[in-house]
């Protein structure tokens, strides 16, 4: 009779511990569901590409006067000077994008970035890539670090040609 | 013989308080295993009760975030703010965007133009690059920043500003 109590006693506290510990691993698994910040990183992302190309540069000059603008002269025309004597597209719009994007703190503690214009619909060997390259890396290929990225990605029009712009960021 | 049965007696009446002692140590631990289950359902629940609130002060932000980038009272296009609608909004009480927008919210324009911040009024307007609205002294409050563009209508130029909303908690 003592045995058969000391039995049930035992199996008793073995169901309780065994109660406690699945609590505590809901605790954790709850602790550990962090709140999803992806929508605002998603949000933000877009807002910063859209922003950056609606941006005026400072100069007047068709070809250079926003920042799309610069893109499409980087683009096509490289060499061309901004306001008569002054840099280059491609020199500026490196400088300018640089320069823009290390004023949100955001980007500039937590992310590495890549600014990137591709030809959209027609054949063309140039691309323009501004900041970190590695994110423009194909993820088949091993060496492509596997990292969770936010795309934003617009269109650019100059006459016939369109142009997209993409900005990648991803976590440092 | 009889003292046979007296040790007999003693040892039974021992085994039966023995047997008292092991309940109520047995009794004792279930009731503070009870208690501690109690203690931290009760703290589990009041932790998803904080989160749940959290994210939902975060939904709401990011709701207004989406109605402030796209409404008339402040900006010409998507994302694209009028320098004198914010400073026409300044003016304004709090009360006056309560219909359209709620309660407890605030939202703040600078331009990145590396210059020292310079605070928007009907008196100072063009000459500066912070706007403020519905502002408080309160520093419990959740916020997000966002990249947009503020248009200048004097000088016709599109600049790249920040623009951060919030709500008080």
């Amino acid at each position: 009779m003592k045995t058969q109590l000391k039995a049930q006693t035992s199996t008793l506290l073995i169901v309780i511990v065994i109660i406690i510990f699945g609590i505590i691993g809901i605790f954790l698994l709850n602790i550990s569901r962090q709140i999803d910040f992806d929508e605002y990183t998603n949000l933000y992302t877009n807002n910063l590409l859209l922003a950056m190309l609606r941006t005026d540069t400072g100069y007047t000059d068709s070809e250079c006067k926003l920042v799309s603008d610069l893109l499409t002269c980087s683009y096509f025309t490289p060499n061309f000077q901004c306001g008569g004597s002054g840099p280059a597209c491609l020199d500026l719009a490196n400088d300018t994008i640089s320069n823009y994007m290390s004023q949100f703190e955001l980007i500039r503690k937590n992310y590495k970035y890549l600014f990137a214009v591709r030809p959209q619909g027609f054949i063309s060997d140039t691309k323009i890539n501004i900041g970190d390259p590695q994110l423009d890396c194909d993820p088949r290929n091993r060496n492509c670090p596997r990292l969770e990225k936010f795309v934003a990605t617009e269109s650019i029009q100059k006459g016939s040609y369109v142009l997209k712009a993409q900005l990648i960021i991803a976590k440092k | 013989m009889p003292d046979q049965t007296l040790y007999n007696n003693c040892r039974s009446e021992m085994k039966g308080q023995g047997n008292i002692v092991e309940y109520a140590l047995l009794v004792f631990f279930i009731v503070i295993i009870i208690f501690v289950l109690i203690v931290f359902i009760t703290g589990f629940q009041l932790f998803q009760i904080d989160t749940e609130a959290q994210k939902q002060s975060l939904d709401r932000t990011l709701s207004l975030s989406k109605q402030f980038m796209v409404s008339g009272y402040f900006t010409n296009k998507d994302s694209v703010f009028d320098d004198a609608k914010l400073t026409a909004a300044t003016g304004l009480a709090c009360s006056d965007f309560e219909k359209t927008f709620g309660s407890s919210w605030f939202l703040e324009v600078r331009t990145l133009d590396n210059k020292s911040q310079k605070e928007c009024s009907m008196e100072n307007y063009p000459d500066c690059n912070y706007w403020k609205i519905c502002v408080k002294n309160n520093p419990k409050n959740i916020s997000y920043i966002f990249p947009v563009n503020v248009f200048s209508k004097t000088d016709d130029m599109v600049s790249l500003a920040s623009l951060k909303v919030g709500i008080y908690r």
